[in-house]
């Protein structure tokens, strides 16, 4: 399959949903991969220097893991922004995993690093497409999923090595999610 | 093809692209049957989000209805409350392109109703843009990309209940086709 774009996956952790008020941007990551062959060409992985560590959100930081020693040198948010922007190459099609909260909260961190947002702004939503897959196939049959599916369902479907200590890094999920956007693509019944 | 839930597709009329600024003044919805995805339940509502005649006049004018029938509309927080009471929560929402559920989020928010639904929405843009690819389609779809591809036509262009009801046509056509 050729995407005619090559496809920026992107993955961040934050502290809480309340961002910029209360929570921080703690991390972002992404993958570019090869608009041909999905191959990996380049990774960017940065932790956020936190503005509002004291109010970060308990449950979040039990998901991400993130402990201050980790964030304590990092650039400050908008540097980290400036790096990402610099990065890679604009005429991508960006790529999360139910982005919802991620694409709002990197909205948000450009206009707080006054960078006019570079992308166009459709994003694929890889669950979307792994939910339209498996709905064609039969395979919605998680039970313990509201969907029908999850990552971890896909994880074991695909026979994917992981260290389950290790998901929710962000450069971690993004080469999970990539993982598993091939393997769907290579599946044969990866078409929709 | 079996689904677990039933699904909602929704689909909005507003102010302006900005889901921070901008207002929702049309809601339209139509709910999917799990076992065959059929149509089996609809919701459709314009939303009246000022008193002052000028305004109601200018958004009137989007939706290409009279001032009189907008002014009598709901406002946000009986529209919200009508579609969260109508289907429940037990369902997965889908659209056509994610800006619309930060719409409908802030819509919740500024009517003081729970958005309760699970996180996952389906977003029909991905699945249309890969099956499109898969059929030779180079260009960047919109949603008339994807219209044109089925030879499916919206008569009405402004009218979210027919814009909606095409989404569903162009996932149907989607996971059933090949």
């Amino acid at each position: 399959m050729n995407f005619k774009r090559d496809i920026l996956l992107i993955d961040t952790e934050f502290s809480g949903f309340n961002f910029p008020k209360k929570h921080d941007l703690l991390q972002i990551a992404a993958v570019l991969l090869d608009k041909k062959t999905l191959k990996e060409k380049k990774f960017f992985d940065t932790y956020v220097r936190p503005t509002n560590w004291n109010t970060r959100d308990i449950a979040s930081m039990k998901i991400n893991k993130i402990s201050w020693e980790m964030v304590k040198d990092a650039p400050p948010l908008n540097i980290a922004i400036k790096k990402f922007n610099r990065a890679f190459p604009k005429n991508v099609i960006q790529a999360f995993y139910v982005g919802y909260n991620d694409k709002r909260i990197l909205l948000e961190a450009y206009r707080r690093a006054k960078i006019k947002w570079p992308f166009d702004y459709h994003y694929f939503d890889l669950w979307a497409l792994f939910y339209g897959v498996l709905a064609k196939n039969n395979q919605l049959k998680s039970k313990k999923d509201f969907a029908g599916f999850g990552l971890e369902y896909l994880i074991k479907k695909f026979k994917i090595k992981i260290n389950k200590n290790q998901m929710h890094n962000a450069l971690v999920d993004c080469r999970l999610e990539a993982e598993i956007l091939r393997r769907v693509i290579a599946d044969g019944r990866g078409s929709l | 093809m079996k689904f677990i839930k039933d699904i909602l597709f929704f689909e909005i009329q507003t102010t302006g692209h900005d889901s921070d600024k901008d207002a929702i003044i049309q809601l339209s919805a139509v709910l999917l049957d799990k076992d065959n995805l059929l149509e089996k339940n609809y919701f459709n509502s314009f939303i009246r989000v000022s008193y002052l005649d000028s305004v109601i006049n200018e958004h009137a004018k989007i939706l290409h209805t009279d001032y009189e029938t907008l002014r009598k509309s709901p406002k946000v927080y009986d529209a919200i409350k009508s579609f969260h009471k109508k289907f429940g929560t037990d369902l997965l929402l889908a659209t056509h392109s994610s800006n619309n559920l930060w719409f409908l989020k802030n819509a919740f928010k500024k009517a003081a109703v729970t958005y309760d639904y699970d996180y996952h929405v389906i977003q029909l843009w991905t699945l249309g843009y890969i099956y499109t690819l898969n059929y030779g389609l180079n260009k960047m779809p919109a949603f008339q990309t994807f219209l044109d591809y089925f030879r499916l036509k919206q008569k009405t262009p402004y009218d979210m209940l027919e814009k909606v009801r095409l989404e569903a046509e162009v996932f149907r056509k989607i996971i059933r086709e090949v």
